[in-house]
């Protein structure tokens, strides 16, 4: 992964690189890792997210009980976190990949366009 | 129960006909074979949103997860949460690139990334296996609402419903059952809110019960208790027949029964068994006689009609007990009479209820591991179910794509906030659901049988809600088998008639092969419904999820993501985590069932390996992953020459036309010439 970062930092979407990625070919291997990167990149950072709840839900559940079963309105904060609260995060999250992911397949898109007007 | 209950019947004969309705309506509509698999891609981001998610919240979702909570409390929330999370999961990784990829079925992806016609067919195989795993506890589910409904024989509501929705299919394709199920979740959406909104009016709010379920354990009720004389039935069926009690009850056999006593936690290697005089403290008849069952010699006592028994709690904390009846002679059920005020048995404590790993999570000692197989099982079995991915095929552009995958995530968590609250106030108002574990009259039924307590509030309302419930529930069976059926019958007139049978099949033969095909594979769906009656639908639920986690998921997930993967990785990975997962889940089914008898004594003797067989996926997952890896470096060869055009058609949007460019210039000398 660092070998593939190292190499694609000419290419990253930054402002101040872009003259850069202006001069690449769509069909070279070095492009294709950099929008995957990219791509994956997003997902991966929105996946982190989950991965803290889903991840660290059992562990609060299992070494602090006393913390996971305060009560809050009659429910554990552990059954409002998991039962309710849960899905307005996967909204959020949804809601933040979609808009981020078209903006960013925009992006690409643009580039390779103006690479191909000059 | 006797009669047939009149308001869900007419309920369900309306969604029942609805259905059937709407697909001849827009069977007029179909044209091409484009048309019968993916709606000509021209749905819009409502509808398809809606159709999605009506697919996608199935039997298991309507019935089984309310029931779950009800029966596990906590821990069963995973559920919910994770058929959420897993769609959004699948929208991160794999959704987007599949679209642009633009193939009809997974098998198409299969073969198209792999250039292997070979990789095809074990593609098949699976989105049949998973396809018909799946399909068999929605016919299950199908069989016991019309129980309940009709007291008809648990077949009849598998062949009712399995035809009108074989006919569905066959008709009208995917184009018809798109605007069913976008239909169908705002029925399924309606009948799970309303009756929870009247019943909040009625008996209280949510977190109104959850302060009771609480506040019950500091007055000394930790158990709930039946609300007025209840008289349970027992067929004589593993698990139905077994009722484990676990503090001093007493009760009476209705009609006599033969029983063998046991301590419901004979794992503890220190725990003595106790005698069954130890057990029944008062009405143990002097009766008894030894007899085979299982393997195994079991003393059973005769219990005549209306003997009442005391049961006693033989060490509070450690073992309860178990009972397992068997029906008197000429007797075909075993019924007991609990008096108004006696605890109910099988129930789990308030507070194990109400807090994280209580008896679902904790059941062999493990309940750590037992979590996190069970949230990557879910997680990662969502991305592998075959009817799921299809559906992102079905809209006109990535853009478009993407937004309904948004819009599914919004309806499918208002739905799942649902189903915890009917669990919630089960357990407050239908305890004597938990009597019987499995069956029709179980907490499974708690969504068509809790509406009914507003009867006794306003006339006919409970009914009229039941009624609801019970439509939603028909719903849940119709939608999710539709999307099962198209994606079976695809693979069958898609996969193997229309690309290795007869490729040059004329639009008249394909029209017919997806008819005949999915009449094929309806009938199959219904013969292998009728076999099912005594599985539990959350185990099957179960098996498709571990067999798509570790089959499907790590083929995808490496393939789009992955350069290198050769075909002999993908392949022997995908096939070696499946059968893996497959083999553990009927290991375990082996031992329960008593089949093999030195495997259930392995299972009860270990318990670590008892939990990772039951819920393979934190090992078949990785496991998978791994052989992919490492075939992959074993044969470079196997690699496609074109792998990275391909990924680049996988990744770069949608925009820039890749695709069409690659339909224009697809001879592979010239692909080759674009390798670095």
């Amino acid at each position: 992964m660092a070998k593939i970062e190292t190499a694609l930092k000419p290419l990253a979407s930054t402002r101040e690189d872009k003259e850069a990625s202006l001069l690449v070919d769509i069909h070279s291997e070095q492009y294709l890792k950099l929008i995957m990167y990219r791509q994956l990149r997003l997902s991966l950072a929105l996946f982190g997210v989950f991965f803290i709840i889903l991840a660290g839900l059992p562990l609060v559940n299992y070494y602090l009980p006393t913390v996971a079963n305060v009560r809050v309105f009659g429910f554990t904060i552990s059954w409002l976190a998991l039962g309710v609260l849960f899905y307005p995060v996967t909204w959020a999250v949804a809601y933040i990949y979609v808009k981020r992911s078209l903006k960013l397949e925009h992006q690409i898109a643009q580039e390779v366009a103006q690479s191909k007007g000059r | 129960m006797t009669t047939i209950a009149w308001i869900p019947l007419i309920c369900v004969t309306f969604i029942v006909i609805g259905t059937i309705g709407l697909g001849f309506y827009v069977q007029r509509s179909v044209r091409s074979t484009a048309d019968l698999y993916v709606a000509s891609r021209s749905v819009s981001v409502p509808m398809n949103s809606a159709a999605i998610s009506g697919e996608y919240l199935s039997a298991a979702s309507f019935m089984g997860v309310a029931g779950m909570i009800m029966k596990f409390g906590y821990d069963a929330l995973w559920y919910p949460a994770l058929y959420a999370a897993g769609y959004l999961f699948l929208l991160l990784f794999i959704a987007s690139p599949l679209r642009r990829f633009g193939a009809y079925t997974i098998p198409d992806f299969a073969e198209g990334r792999f250039s292997s016609p070979v990789f095809r067919k074990i593609a098949v195989v699976f989105v049949l296996i998973i396809g018909l795993f799946y399909t068999m506890p929605q016919m299950k589910g199908a069989g016991v609402a019309l129980v309940n409904i009709l007291n008809t024989p648990y077949w009849v509501g598998v062949v009712l419903v399995g035809c009108v929705i074989t006919l569905n299919v066959a008709l009208g394709g995917m184009k018809g059952i798109t605007f069913v199920q976008a239909f169908q979740y705002w029925v399924k959406m309606f009948a799970i809110s309303l009756p929870i909104f009247i019943l909040f009016s009625v008996v209280g709010g949510y977190p109104g019960h959850m302060n009771e379920i609480a506040k019950s354990d500091e007055i000394g009720k930790p158990l709930p208790t039946f609300k007025e004389d209840t008289t349970v039935s027992y067929k004589p069926l593993a698990p139905t027949n077994e009722i484990t009690f676990p503090a001093g009850v007493t009760a009476t056999f209705g009609n006599g029964a033969e029983v063998v006593v046991a301590t419901a936690k004979p794992a503890n290697k220190d725990f003595l068994p106790l005698s069954a005089e130890n057990m029944i403290i008062s009405g143990l008849p002097d009766e008894k006689y030894a007899r085979e069952l299982a393997g195994k010699s079991q003393t059973l006592y005769r219990f005549s009609a209306g003997d009442t028994f005391t049961v006693s709690d033989p060490l509070a904390g450690v073992g309860s007990v178990k009972l397992t009846v068997f029906p008197a002679a000429g007797q075909e059920s075993v019924e007991i009479v609990y008096p108004k005020g006696a605890v109910v048995p099988n129930a789990p404590m308030n507070k194990a209820w109400m807090e994280p790993y209580g008896p679902f999570t904790n059941k062999y000692g493990h309940p750590l591991l037992y979590t996190y197989s069970l949230i990557l099982a879910l997680i990662c079995g969502t991305a592998g179910l075959p009817h799921i991915l299809v559906r992102f095929y079905t809209n006109p552009d990535g853009r478009t794509a993407k937004r309904t995958a948004f819009w599914v995530i919004i309806l499918l968590g208002c739905f799942y906030l649902f189903p915890p609250i009917w669990g919630t106030l089960g357990r407050n108002l239908v305890p004597h659901l938990y009597a019987v574990t499995g069956g029709a009259f179980s907490t499974d039924s708690v969504v068509l049988t809790m509406p009914r307590l507003l009867n006794n509030t306003v006339p006919y309302l409970g009914d009229l809600l039941s009624g609801i419930t019970s439509a939603g529930a028909f719903a849940g069976f119709m939608t999710t088998f539709s999307g099962l059926l198209v994606s079976i019958t695809g693979a069958l007139a898609h996969d193997i008639y229309g690309s290795m049978i007869n490729p040059k099949a004329s639009y008249k033969q394909r029209l017919r092969a997806f008819r005949v095909a999915a009449v094929i594979g309806g009938v199959t769906a219904i013969v292998l419904g009728t076999l099912v009656e005594n599985f539990d639908i959350n185990m099957m639920v179960g098996w498709a999820f571990a067999i798509a986690a570790a089959s499907y998921f790590p083929m995808l997930i490496v393939s789009v993501w992955w350069r290198g993967t050769s075909m002999m990785g993908a392949a022997i990975g995908m096939l070696g985590g499946g059968i893996a997962a497959l083999a553990a889940i009927v290991s375990v089914m082996l031992a329960d069932k008593m089949a093999i008898p030195a495997l259930s004594v392995y299972y009860a003797a270990h318990p670590v390996m008892r939990s990772l067989a039951e819920q393979p996926a934190i090992w078949a997952v990785p496991l998978a992953l791994l052989l992919i890896f490492v075939v992959s470096w074993l044969t470079p060869a196997g690699v496609p020459k074109d792998a990275s055009y391909k990924m680049l058609i996988l990744h770069a949007p949608e925009e820039l036309n890749l695709r069409e460019e690659y339909i224009k210039e697809s001879s592979l000398e010239k692909l080759g010439l674009r390798q670095v």
